[in-house]
């Protein structure tokens, strides 16, 4: 499971918006919006207020300079010099883009000089008149929304006149949000930009590094345990790549260790199957193979044979009166005679034979490729061996009984009984001798 | 700064750098070879003087086109887009004019043959404005004091000496029909109406200010024997207009000219103190189209 999940995230890359490069810009770049918000905003207010008090007191004392230049002027009479003022403003609207209305009053507030001719001569009837012909000062004030009030007092020795003018700031505001929305957006182009070279940068330095670590844990997960991370550096992410080397190395190292340990193991568990194998299968005391591998191994004889239609000899045999070999010398005496048995049968036995312990004193030699009258010579030979040997430092006998594959029957149940019976016809023809089933019925 | 600001707003305009440019009505005019001569008629606007008063125009132009330039006035406001319209081949016709903002508005619904190229400017201004004036010494202060009083017009075609002050009145309330005495002829042009006033034979007279701002036309009249008791609205000055069969090549030399005037003072101090107008900025329609409506709502009573 593990190692699927490192293949899957091995093939899937980095995706750019999961990337800690591209969220590292991001959180940058979100930092420095949310400071350049927060200076600029100031920074604009600042700036407007500045303009807009540059450009009233520059209306302003323009004002004040022509309500100083009417001031001669007006006692005698002579309103051409407002008339032409008034007609400058009028007939080039470019030029004085902000003055909406220019007025000149006199002291009783008849209109001298407007933007419209046709109030010459006109009593201004507006309630602020009254108000505004007392003013000894300069007066500047915000009627509306980006339109300013100037009152201007015309004075000689006294008061002459007064000089009104609107202004309107729509196009400075304009102006102003114009600029600031250029400056907002070279401040975003230019966050943009310096957060897709700080993205680029970091993918670079980090990004990419992080991804070669990736690529060397996704290969040790696979089990490549011989990976290992580039770890130049003195920055966290070498010391991650030196450790991620370690633990590569400390794994390659246990997984030595552990391969030792198994086959070790493993060796040692087929030894003690082997061991168990053979102690199922060979009789403890004489060392022969048992009833049970006796049974599993004949019948596979007993197959080749009646598949090949070659004979198989089944030698059994009886020690005679073993009880009393037991009961005057002991078992330890009886235990050595069953051994010299099991070693004259071993020795007398050829490779293909199978020698078998049965029972107490009961053993079994089957023979592949051996008709009856060989089974017969080789059961005489074991008897004679038998009686020579004296195994234990007794002279033993036994009895033997021989059953033939296929002249008594083709199964190992047919053969054990006929072999037995055999036996129990030597036992009782006066033990020490070989018999067969055809003697038996002769 | 304030300087400045102050400087433009009494200095008023001094050529055509100012005015927002328009595309160029030259463009309609034919590429032909040049005419070897130009031949230019004026409106009557300073009466008898105006021949001589416009003389000074004609030399600068010769100078500058490199052809002779004939300048010659007008019987009257009708017969401007008369000569024009005689074409170059007559012996009465005229290939440039200078048209009173009326005539020219008049021209240009009766689909004349014209292109214009300039407005006039007098003593900075490219406007000018018709006053309601009376004697000092009459005690009439106020258009309230004129009703019934006996007035000089100058005749319909003048847009401030007849058609904007009629226009006034209706703003102010009145009916212009009635609220003068309207029994005095028609005076032809505006020195006459002051005389007429001067005299004692009107009360009170429809004049342009150009005749009474300080240094021109006052002369004919003391200023301070003049009280101006009604100003109408801004009229532009006198239009200069081409024939449309004048090459474009020359029309364009001549708009050059004609806006490069005050660049030569001499010239241009000449013609203003005898024409009133010494310079020139580029046409713009929009300042004629305040007269074409007051035009309309006259006609249209």
């Amino acid at each position: 499971m593990a190692t699927r999940r490192s293949h899957s995230a091995a093939r899937a890359p980095f995706s750019l918006w999961m990337s800690v490069s591209a969220k590292v810009a991001l959180c940058i770049i979100v930092v420095a919006a949310v400071c350049a918000l927060i200076t600029l905003g100031p920074g604009f207010s600042w700036q407007a207020a500045q303009t807009r008090a540059s450009y009233r007191a520059t209306h302003q004392e323009a004002l004040e300079l022509l309500a100083l230049a009417l001031a001669p002027a007006l006692p005698s009479g002579d309103h051409e010099l407002a008339q032409a003022a008034a007609d400058n403003v009028a007939n080039f609207p470019e030029r004085y883009p902000a003055v909406k209305a220019l007025e000149v009053l006199d002291r009783e507030g008849r209109v001298i000089a407007d933007l419209d001719p046709r109030r010459f001569n006109t009593r201004a009837t507006d309630p602020s008149l009254a108000e505004d012909l007392k003013q000894r000062r300069p007066r500047m004030s915000l009627i509306a929304e980006d339109r300013m009030s100037f009152v201007v007092p015309i004075r000689g020795t006294h008061t002459l006149g007064v000089l009104r003018a609107t202004l309107d700031e729509s196009a400075l505001s304009a102006s102003l949000r114009r600029s600031q929305r250029t400056v907002a957006g070279w401040v975003a182009l230019l966050g943009l930009i310096m957060g897709s070279v700080l993205y680029l940068l970091l993918r670079r330095l980090l990004g990419r590094r992080v991804e070669d670590l990736a690529a060397v844990a996704d290969r040790l997960g696979a089990g490549d345990l011989e990976a290992r991370a580039d770890h130049a550096g003195r920055d966290e992410l070498a010391t991650l790549a030196g450790r991620l080397n370690t633990m590569a190395q400390d794994l390659s190292q246990h997984r030595g260790n552990l391969e030792s340990l198994v086959a070790e193991r493993t060796d040692a568990l087929a030894e003690a199957n082997e061991r168990l194998a053979e102690l199922a299968t060979t009789d403890a005391l004489t060392g022969l193979h048992n009833r049970r591998y006796l049974e599993a191994h004949a019948q596979r004889l007993l197959a080749v044979a009646r598949r090949s239609g070659r004979p198989l000899s089944l030698v059994m045999l009886d020690l005679d009166h073993f009880k009393r070999v037991n009961d005057t010398y002991g078992h330890a005496v009886g235990d050595a005679v069953l051994k010299g048995v099991a070693a004259t049968l071993r020795g007398q036995a050829r490779e293909a034979d199978i020698v078998a312990r049965i029972g107490g004193e009961e053993l079994v030699v089957a023979m592949p490729d051996t008709d009856l009258a060989a089974g017969m010579l080789a059961a005489e030979r074991l008897r004679v061996r038998i009686a020579e040997s004296e195994p234990g430092g007794c002279r033993v006998t036994a009895s033997f009984g021989v059953a033939n594959c296929p002249l008594d029957g083709t199964t190992l149940e047919q053969l054990f009984e006929s072999a037995d019976r055999a036996l129990y016809a030597a036992k009782a023809a006066g033990r020490d001798r070989v018999m067969n089933n055809a003697e038996l019925a002769a | 700064m304030r300087a400045l600001l102050l400087t433009l707003l009494l200095a008023g305009c001094s050529g055509g750098e100012d005015v927002a440019q328009v595309q160029s009505p030259l463009e309609a005019l034919p590429e032909s070879a040049a005419p070897s001569r130009l031949r230019m008629v004026v409106t009557p606007a300073v009466g008898e003087e105006t021949a001589a008063a416009v003389a000074p125009l004609g030399r600068y132009l010769s100078r500058r086109l490199g052809l002779p330039v004939s300048v010659d006035v007008a019987a009257s406001y009708d017969a401007l887009a008369a000569r024009i319209a005689l074409g170059p081949s007559n012996p009465r016709g005229a290939e440039v004019a200078v048209f009173s903002p009326l005539a020219f508005v008049r021209a240009r619904r009766a689909k004349a043959p014209i292109v214009p190229l300039a407005t006039g400017v007098a003593q900075g201004s490219p406007t000018y404005i018709g006053y309601l004036v009376t004697r000092t010494e009459s005690g009439l202060r106020t258009l309230e004091d004129l009703r019934g009083k006996k007035v000089a017009w100058v005749h319909p075609q003048s847009t401030s000496g007849y058609l904007f002050p009629r226009a006034l009145l209706r703003w102010r309330g009145h009916d212009p029909a009635t609220y003068f005495d309207n029994s005095h002829p028609l005076t032809g042009d505006h020195i006459t109406s002051l005389q007429a006033l001067m005299a004692g034979e009107v009360d009170v007279a429809a004049v342009a200010s150009t005749y009474l701002r300080p240094g021109w036309g006052a002369k004919q009249v003391p200023r301070s024997a003049l009280r101006v008791v009604a100003k109408t609205e801004r009229i532009p000055l006198d239009c200069v207009v081409v024939r449309d069969t004048l090459p474009r090549g020359l029309a364009r030399k001549l708009e050059a000219a004609l806006l490069e005037l005050d660049q030569s003072p001499e010239d241009s101090a000449v013609l203003a103190k005898g024409w009133g107008m010494g310079a020139f900025v580029p046409f713009a329609a929009e300042r004629y189209a305040r007269i074409e409506e007051v035009l309309e709502a006259e006609e249209a009573r």
